[in-house]
């Protein structure tokens, strides 16, 4: 099993607007710099969501980065178990009708 | 003439499989998308696929659901990303052909034919993949020669498949399916094609043409048309401007309406999102329409022609608000209501000059609520308010122009 990591990541804005992480700070704070990036278009991940991948090279492997630019975060995938889906909760009626307006 | 290659394409249970997509471990457990109860959206919008094996059905109130099903987990609805997604994968779409007709969020319906890539069942394979290793998500496709049988395609095999409809095959898959699964056969016809026998599409298709006209008139024809594949609409393209034909907003509101200043605040807050619409699109509207919905889910429409064309929100909010005062009883308290401008014209052609002192004011009027609309351009729709609005904020404190979200038109379009 894989879970999102959320990372920190120095990023390399070119004139052209293409982006080039540079590194990375894992969620123990320790820092991986990247030695070279490659961007391969929209990849669902192994872990959770979608979104734009990066290949990048972090000591020797290649890993991918994921950017969501609907949440504006960057995520790898992780080891570990993903977080546990909520518990059910029981319902509970809303009482619409015991509305009254002011003044009645 | 060689035959079309139309493919129709569905995201299963689109919007639970974004959420799943976020939150993977939601698919171990039965999970739905639902609507707010406390706003009275308690509905069910999408599960997934084990909360489908405990019987739960989209639409259902979430107490139904909950009783079926008591360890059910409820997910709020987030419609942002449900775009942004629809979005992505529309533009997937976009990459094989120009013709990608959407219908609603989830559906879009695609014409190869013409293009370098037609061969459908190829296409409908590589979009599969595609869509689920660059969104994450599932996509059923049916590949036919007309848009009734693709969409009839996409919906036998789910999710994640692909269904060919062609000439050789489609008597013995469409034939014995069940006739509500054709498209445009609602619950009334349904009703009446049981009460002369008719259940599958195969003996609509037995029925002829004759028969169903004498049943249905114009409508009948065109069910005779789908069901046996004769169906011709185009697929629209995709940078196709539609048409408006009409201007509407409606609400559930947080709770029922039964005072005077309730239901003239909400009419206020729709007419003002419908008025500002309707400037936007430079179109004048000739007659106002209401729809009230009771406590009791019991609908009714009504129209009035408006004195003057107008897209001003002074002078369609009253009209609105007497014809709604008009039809409502006491104790029938309203649960939804809702505003629609229709009849419209462009508003160019009545831009004549007038010198009278009430067509001056008119002026003043409309450079005023320019004004307003530029104010909440540039700030927020909560920006300048109505002072009416302000009485009841749970009720009013919406932004209807920015939240708006337009719905599928139907299949025979505007």
């Amino acid at each position: 099993m894989s879970r999102p990591v959320f990372v920190s990541v120095l990023l390399e804005m070119s004139a052209s607007g293409a982006r080039h992480p540079l590194a990375i700070t894992w969620e123990d704070g320790s820092r991986y710099e990247i030695t070279r990036s490659l961007y391969v278009g929209r990849r669902a991940a192994r872990s959770a969501g979608s979104g734009e991948c990066w290949l990048c090279r972090i000591a020797g492997r290649d890993i991918p980065l994921y950017y969501s630019p609907l949440s504006g975060r960057w995520w790898m995938d992780g080891k570990g178990d993903p977080e546990p889906a909520p518990a059910a909760e029981p319902y509970k009626r809303v009482k619409d009708r015991d509305y009254k307006p002011a003044g009645q | 003439m060689k035959d079309r290659v139309i493919l129709h394409v569905d995201q299963n249970s689109f919007y639970a499989s974004v959420e799943m997509l976020r939150q993977p471990s939601l698919k171990t457990v039965p999970c739905a998308v639902a609507g707010d109860p406390a706003n009275r959206h308690g509905i069910v919008l999408a599960k997934n696929r084990l909360a489908k094996r405990a019987g739960i059905k989209t639409g259902e109130t979430i107490w139904q659901a909950k009783q079926k099903c008591p360890q059910l987990i409820l997910v709020p609805p987030d419609y942002r990303s449900y775009l942004h997604f629809s979005r992505l994968a529309r533009a997937l779409y976009c990459e094989y052909t120009d013709r990608v007709e959407p219908f609603g969020i989830d559906e879009c319906w695609m014409d190869l034919t013409g293009c370098p890539d037609h061969d459908g069942f190829a296409v409908a394979e590589q979009l599969r993949a595609r869509v689920k290793e660059e969104l994450g998500l599932t996509v059923s496709v049916g590949v036919s020669w007309n848009k009734i049988y693709a969409k009839l395609g996409s919906d036998l095999k789910k999710p994640d498949a692909t269904t060919v409809i062609s000439r050789d095959n489609y008597p013995c898959i469409v034939y014995s399916r069940p006739v509500e699964d054709l498209l445009y056969v609602g619950h009334a016809t349904y009703r009446k094609l049981r009460r002369v026998g008719i259940r599958t599409i195969g003996q609509l298709v037995a029925a002829g043409p004759h028969f169903l006209r004498t049943m249905f008139g114009i409508v009948g024809l065109s069910l005779y048309s789908f069901a046996a594949g004769l169906d011709t609409t185009p697929v629209a393209s995709s940078g196709r401007e539609i048409p408006v034909k009409s201007v509407g907003n409606s609400i559930t509101t947080r709770h029922d309406l039964y005072t005077e200043q309730d239901i003239k605040a909400v009419t206020y807050m729709l007419t003002e999102s419908v008025s500002s619409r309707l400037r936007d699109a430079g179109m004048a509207a000739r007659t106002v329409q209401v729809s009230l919905r009771d406590y009791q889910l019991y609908n009714i429409e009504r129209q009035a022609p408006l004195p003057l064309p107008s897209q001003l929100c002074s002078e369609i909010a009253p009209e609105a608000f007497k014809l709604i005062m008009a039809n409502f009883r006491q104790g029938q308290w309203i649960r939804s209501l809702g505003v629609r401008a229709c009849n419209l014209i462009p508003l160019s052609k009545l831009n004549q000059e007038s010198f009278l002192p009430q067509e001056k004011r008119r002026q003043a009027v409309w450079r005023l609520e320019n004004t307003i609309d530029s104010l909440r351009g540039r700030y927020g729709g909560l920006a300048v308010r109505r002072g009416i609005l302000l009485a009841d904020r749970s009720l009013t404190g919406h932004d209807i122009k920015n939240e708006n979200v337009i719905h599928p038109i139907g299949f025979f379009g505007p």
